[in-house]
């Protein structure tokens, strides 16, 4: 192995190699090289599997409510096991029946002072009432805020989680006949997520009201009031809401809901906001106007409109097209459709593209792929790859089987042709896989098969942060701690 | 839930037996992603992967007592998580879900089978721990190079971090190069 040492290709080299963007005659001097070196070749080897490992798809975190409900799933199949995950859930019941034995202790006292005839109706109405007022009372005490610059949620139904702040836990929301049993209220920060069949509504400023359909995700993100105007921001990350903008007396309004990929801006009316899983939004409008903002596009979309808005496509295609359906109510007097809205043929609005993924049939066992071209190698007589004394990765990877294209691909840089916008039908998949090598012939496993269901979430951790690193613009390497200089002579390979 | 941190599945399983709800949950947060993941690889939208979630990890809460190789319970999962995929696709949610022993599943040709994805699984969990042990011009230029789908050119790269086209090359192969070595320090 050392003797050869000094002709071993850099791992620099072979990842230019990888990735095509070797020039055509150091191509062929590595095909050369690769050919006759089993030391090359596994290190490209452990190069494509680590790349490929890095490529691949990310795993998805479930929402809060599903991992929630399972959690919950088992302590009541265990019904011994005490409750732990909606942690605020217990103090707050506890509580409430901490008051209520309060309030029974007191009554036995009184009514034990009291000689039997003082209990006539109109003192029982009397006290009925204090107690009343004294609940009411410690409950705002408790609550310690005032309603006006809240979400207040009611019509709970199914399971519904809230987090009251960015560094609270998720807790659900207990529901008795669709209230919650205490009143709480949700301030700026506040997230909401409903379950699979569940929902909720939040009122804002006494009139304005959202209803959160099932599988919905909504941060409050604004509720303020600053004299005669309000202000309400929401971020509507998936689902389904239904909105409807009504300032209190005297006041004004400004509502407005921020999507994946639109925001859109509301000044009293009532529209319907549908945030599907790629981020597409649509918002279709019943009464009144509402602007709808795609990067710099802006559009106005009135009573009986609707625009699909995508991500990755140009904001151009925010396009008002008429609900199938004509609308029921009156657009405000307020907001007339603009001229060049109502010329617009009558188009159909497509269905949400929710569903289109499910189209795409074969399953992808390893995430999408659509980064560097990786799968090419000379290795025409495929020698087997020599088991390495230090794998890194113990695992075998699909990846790192189809080694064999004898044909490499054109080295220039922009080889690879940019993916498709994630909204479009998913690229050809089966075609995709490389082809079956001529000798022998293992059964690749189709690697490639984007899923377009992933296209639109980065892995979380990984996302590279805006600011910038100002870094030393030569090529001289600064702070190598670890990996060995690949411009200076000594080989780049550590083993 | 540290307390089982470092217990194996089938640990966790026999605790799980025991009633021990910090024992599922470790077990839950282990392969909540495998799970959850799988549903949405097949082209299910988010709503349904819920479904297919908690379908699975409820089967598993029944099957608990009987479960016939704990230490394999990421495979069954896997297997379970399909099948559940599948049933939704077909739309025969209920038809087949009865008498249901993911065993009996025939795999279908040319896919990765449950203890090759439950692998890959894992090997993406320790990619993403050493990934995150890098500095962060590393993960950013590894992000670039082989994560953002908009698939970036080199000249993109070297303008969003600050460096020289002919930079990016060696300093990829350094930040390969480290990462190599954490993954070889843990395993």
């Amino acid at each position: 192995m050392s003797d050869e040492r000094s002709n071993h290709l850099w791992l620099e080299q072979l990842a230019d190699f990888a990735e095509g963007r070797l020039a055509p005659a150091d191509v062929e001097r590595a095909q050369e090289h690769l050919s006759g070196c089993p030391v090359c070749q596994e290190e490209l080897r452990w190069l494509l599997a680590m790349t490929a490992a890095l490529a691949a798809g990310p795993w998805q975190e479930p929402p809060a409510a599903a991992r929630s409900a399972v959690s919950r799933a088992f302590r009541e199949a265990h019904q011994s096991v005490p409750m732990q995950s909606p942690a605020v859930e217990r103090p707050a019941a506890a509580r409430a029946g901490a008051d209520a034995g309060l309030w029974q202790q007191a009554w036995r006292a009184l009514r034990d002072t009291l000689p039997q005839r003082a209990f006539q109706p109109a003192l029982l109405l009397t006290l009925a009432v204090l107690v009343l007022f004294i609940s009411i009372y410690t409950i705002q005490q408790r609550q310690g805020v005032s309603q006006a610059e809240t979400a207040i949620p009611s019509l709970v139904r199914g399971d519904v989680q809230v987090k009251l702040a960015e560094a609270e836990p998720w807790q659900a929301v207990e529901t008795r006949d669709g209230s919650p049993p205490t009143p709480f209220y949700l301030h700026a920060g506040a997230q909401v997520a409903t379950g699979d069949d569940s929902s909720l509504r939040l009122t804002f400023f006494e009139h304005s009201e959202t209803e959160l359909g099932e599988a919905t995700n909504v941060v409050v993100e604004e509720v303020q009031r600053v004299d005669d105007q309000d202000t309400v921001a929401l971020v509507h990350r998936r689902g389904r809401l239904v909105v409807n903008v009504e300032p209190e007396r005297g006041q004004s309004i400004n509502f407005q809901i921020e999507t994946p990929t639109a925001l859109i801006q509301v000044t009293g009316t009532r529209f319907v906001v549908t945030v599907s899983a790629d981020g597409t939004t649509g918002v279709e409008v019943q009464e009144g106007t509402v602007r709808v903002t795609s990067e710099t596009v802006v559009a106005e979309v009135s009573a009986g409109e609707a625009v699909t808005v995508r991500p990755g496509e140009p904001p151009a295609t925010v396009t008002p097209t008429l609900i199938p359906q004509p609308p029921t109510s009156t657009p405000s007097p307020t907001s007339a459709p603009p001229a060049n809205i109502s010329t617009r043929p009558p188009i159909i609005v497509p269905p949400p593209p929710t569903k289109e993924p499910t189209q795409v049939a074969p399953p992808a066992t390893v995430g999408p792929t659509p980064t560097p071209p990786l799968l090419f190698l000379p290795t025409p007589t495929r020698p087997p790859l020599p088991t390495p004394t230090a794998v890194i990765l113990p695992t075998p990877l699909p990846t790192a089987t189809p080694f064999i294209i004898p044909t490499l691909p054109p080295p220039p840089p922009t080889d690879t042709p940019p993916p498709p916008p994630p909204t479009d039908t998913p690229p050809p998949v089966p075609t995709d896989t490389p082809p079956p090598p001529p000798t022998d012939t293992p059964t690749p496993t189709p690697t490639n098969t984007p899923t377009p269901t992933f296209t639109h979430t980065p892995t979380p951790t990984n996302t590279p942060t805006p600011t910038f690193t100002p870094t030393p613009t030569g090529t001289a390497a600064p702070a190598g701690t670890a990996g060995p200089n690949p411009t200076s002579e000594a080989g780049s390979h550590s083993r | 839930m540290g307390r089982y941190r470092s217990s194996s599945d089938g640990e966790l399983i026999a605790a799980c037996r025991q009633d021990e709800a910090e024992a599922w949950d470790e077990l839950v947060a282990r392969y909540e992603r495998l799970v959850y993941t799988i549903p949405l690889r097949y082209g299910l939208p988010w709503s349904e992967a819920d479904d297919v979630f908690q379908t699975v990890w409820m089967t598993l809460l029944e099957k608990l007592p009987t479960l016939r190789e704990p230490e394999r319970v990421s495979s069954w999962l896997v297997t379970t998580a399909r099948r559940a995929t599948w049933d939704r696709r077909r739309g025969a949610e209920h038809q087949r879900t009865e008498s249901f022993d993911p065993a009996e599943l025939p795999e279908e040709p040319g896919e990765a089978t449950p203890e090759e994805l439950v692998a890959e699984f894992q090997q993406a969990q320790r990619m993403q721990e050493a990934v995150a042990q890098l500095d962060e011009r590393c993960r950013r230029l590894l992000y670039f190079l082989y994560q953002d789908r908009t698939t970036p050119s080199y000249a993109e790269i070297a303008e969003q971090l600050g460096l020289t086209t002919g930079s990016i090359g060696p300093i990829r192969a350094r930040c390969l190069e480290k990462l190599r070595g954490i993954l070889e320090e843990e395993s």
